[in-house]
């Protein structure tokens, strides 16, 4: 009866040791998984970074502009080549509302 | 058994009486102490288009203590980076573990770099501010240093919004030099910097800009300005500048360059000043748009000097002498208004004070105290000498007339926001005092528009609005002489569109014009070619049009008809 309570004893030493070991294991392989992870996802955040500078450059002004009048042979409307079409007509029609609240204060100064 | 008591007693000693020796010895293996440095904040234009950003790049270090043959090193280096061999080769001879070769190279020298393996020296990733648009708005924004610092402009002004986290923080490693469980699991990330949106338009902005550079390509000019503000809020919407810099390449620009002439340098304004002279005049009921003035025979003397006009005018309208812009009859007019008055009209337009905008360095101009004039200065003011003021200042007095006499405090940054996007600061438009009534500001307006349609800025006026606007044209002081020189003008043109409820308030100044320099000729035109597209770009109908519509509106069931049929 001892020797199998010593044996228990012993095991569940064992076994609590072992599942303590298998524990800390895995939490470093975890921890390598996540390392692995965090620098793809650094790596595609800078391509990010990379993509929307470029995106940024390529749709400046400048070269839109110079693309339009260059490759295309685009130049500005002249003046009576632009018609504005109101996007509520009644805005159009001139009343005699009073202007709207100023979106201001006083400073003091 | 005497291996066991040799066994323990080297136990005991590496446990307890080394114990503190082993630790540091053991941390220093599997701890790896880095700096973690966050993002700095996006600068994005009022449409959210991207104008300062970062993007990683590779800095490269040595280690001189792990390297055998510093001067072969330093050698292969220096062809690579197209650095000098020598200083390079003092560097790796330190006895130091760490030292920077360079910091933030180019994609072809890392990989050329990278090819070399060479012994000791290595990379680690930063990130370096990047502006994806060059030159544009370059003045405004400033620039960062090679520690993301801000150094210039609104990098400068805003760094402490813009600047992210710096967190030095020890990670645990393998023997294989592998992070065991990355930091974050832990502790957050630094938090980046926070994002500003700015008022500026990009499209507006490169209007401006272009417009610009073809005047001061055309007149061969030292340089120049177009500033754009929105008049009812102060917002400003475009801010070029000449000479201008690449912000991307600093080493190769100059502090002549960078300054942002903006705000730090006053001028004199020369006769776009009248503007406010009139002002003064119809707010102190001192003049009407029909009161008679004598412009005599084109001529008037100062104490011992002349003040010319360009042609005789004998007896003119108020009216009439702000569209011919006589000096004479504005000479006369400050005499009627007196010293103390036409100084605090000054002030109250904002000369000799700060606009309050948010940009760093900015000059208060010259404008004197009234004890401190001689009998020359107040005809001087009259037409806009012995003054020197910002292109801001003079932009922002203009924008009071524009906006029914308030004078508004003009801003650049709209709103900044989180790393969520979620905004944590807004501006809100500020009115810093009322110089003049409505219905002088509106006189003033009547009196700019007939300018524009018959008088001196005729080269100003935009097909299908009406604008209202000023020139001038002033001679500049040379440094040498101290006197006027007859050979250096700067010309100038201000005004604001469409006059009745404007959008978009202009100045524009061409430094040191070769040939005419006229602010009618030289600046005028530049001032409709900005306008004509910003309006078309804001959707501001021609003034006929909503006419148009309205005559038109019978026949359509919900009272419109596309103004096209």
């Amino acid at each position: 009866m001892k020797w199998v309570l010593w044996t228990l004893l012993m095991m569940s030493v064992s076994g609590a040791l072992l599942f303590y070991v298998w524990g800390k294991v895995d939490v470093v392989r975890v921890g390598y998984e996540l390392d692995a992870l965090l620098k793809k996802k650094a790596a595609l955040t800078q391509e990010h970074e990379r993509l929307q500078a470029r995106f940024s450059q390529l749709t400046a002004p400048e070269r839109i502009a110079s693309e339009a009048s260059d490759t295309l042979g685009m130049r500005p409307p002249g003046a009576r080549q632009v018609v504005l079409v109101p996007s509520h007509p009644e805005e159009r029609i001139p009343n005699d509302e009073p202007a709207p609240l100023r979106l201001a204060r006083q400073t003091g100064d | 058994m005497f291996g066991f008591v040799i066994l323990f007693l080297r136990f005991g000693y590496l446990q307890v009486l080394q114990a503190e020796t082993m630790k540091l010895k053991a941390r220093q293996q599997h701890e790896k102490p880095i700096t973690l440095a966050s993002n700095r904040g996006a600068i994005v234009d009022r449409q959210g288009k991207p104008l300062a950003l970062n993007l990683d790049v590779s800095s490269v270090y040595a280690t001189p203590s792990s390297i055998d043959d510093p001067a072969g090193v330093a050698r292969q280096l220096a062809r690579t980076l197209g650095v000098s061999r020598e200083s390079l080769e003092k560097r790796l001879r330190v006895k130091r573990d760490f030292v920077w070769i360079q910091r933030k190279i180019g994609d072809a020298q890392f990989k050329r770099l990278n090819d070399l393996a060479l012994p000791g020296v290595d990379v680690v990733v930063e990130s370096r501010r990047f502006y994806p648009k060059g030159t544009l708005l370059a003045h405004v924004l400033g620039f960062a240093g090679i520690d993301s610092q801000g150094l210039e402009g609104l990098e400068n002004g805003y760094d402490k919004h813009l600047r992210g986290q710096v967190r030095q923080v020890v990670l645990q490693q393998d023997a294989l030099g592998r992070i065991i469980i990355p930091e974050n699991r832990r502790n957050p990330q630094p938090l980046s910097g926070h994002a500003i949106s700015l008022t500026i338009d990009e499209v507006i902005q490169y209007i401006a800009e272009e417009a610009l550079d073809q005047a001061v390509r055309a007149t061969k000019a030292r340089g120049g300005a177009v500033l754009v503000m929105a008049p009812k809020t102060g917002e400003m919407l475009a801010w070029a500048l000449r000479p201008t810099f690449n912000p991307n390449h600093i080493p190769q620009a100059s502090p002549e360059q960078w300054r942002n002439r903006g705000v730090t340098d006053p001028y004199e304004p020369g006769s776009t000043l009248k503007v406010v002279l009139a002002a003064a005049a119809l707010e102190s009921n001192r003049v009407a748009p029909d009161t008679l003035l004598y412009a005599g025979d084109g001529e008037v003397p100062i104490n011992g000097t002349v003040i010319h006009d360009h042609e005789k005018a004998g007896w003119l309208t108020f009216r009439e002498a702000v569209q011919r812009s006589s000096n004479v009859a504005f000479v006369k007019m400050s005499w009627d208004l007196g010293k103390e008055r036409v100084y605090q009209f000054l002030r109250t337009f904002g000369f000799g004070e700060k606009t309050g905008i948010d940009l760093p360095g900015e000059s208060i101009g010259i404008l004197r105290q009234p004890d401190q004039w001689s009998q020359r200065t107040l005809p001087s003011l009259a037409i806009g000498q012995e003054i020197a003021v910002t292109p801001l200042q003079l932009l922002t007095a203009v924008s009071a007339i524009a906006n029914e006499g308030w004078l508004m405090k003009p801003f650049l940054v709209r709103e900044i926001s989180d790393q969520q996007g979620r905004s944590v600061w807004e501006h809100v438009p500020h009115i810093r005092r009322r110089p003049i009534s409505a219905e002088t500001a509106k006189t003033v307006t009547g009196l700019l528009v007939n300018v524009v349609e018959r008088g001196t800025g005729k080269r100003a006026a935009v097909p299908g609005y009406r604008v209202a606007g000023k020139t001038g044209t002033a001679q500049k002081v040379d440094p040498e002489t101290g006197t006027y020189s007859s050979t250096k003008f700067v010309g100038s043109f201000v005004g604001f569109v469409p006059a009745e409820d404007s959008q978009i308030a202009i100045l524009v100044v061409i430094d040191e014009p070769q040939g005419p320099a006229w602010g009618g000729v030289v600046a005028a035109p530049v001032f409709r070619k900005v306008a004509e597209q910003t309006l078309r770009y804001l959707s501001v109908a021609p003034g006929d049009e909503p006419r148009m519509a309205a005559s038109r509106s019978r026949t359509a069931p919900d009272g419109y008809q596309p103004n096209w049929e």
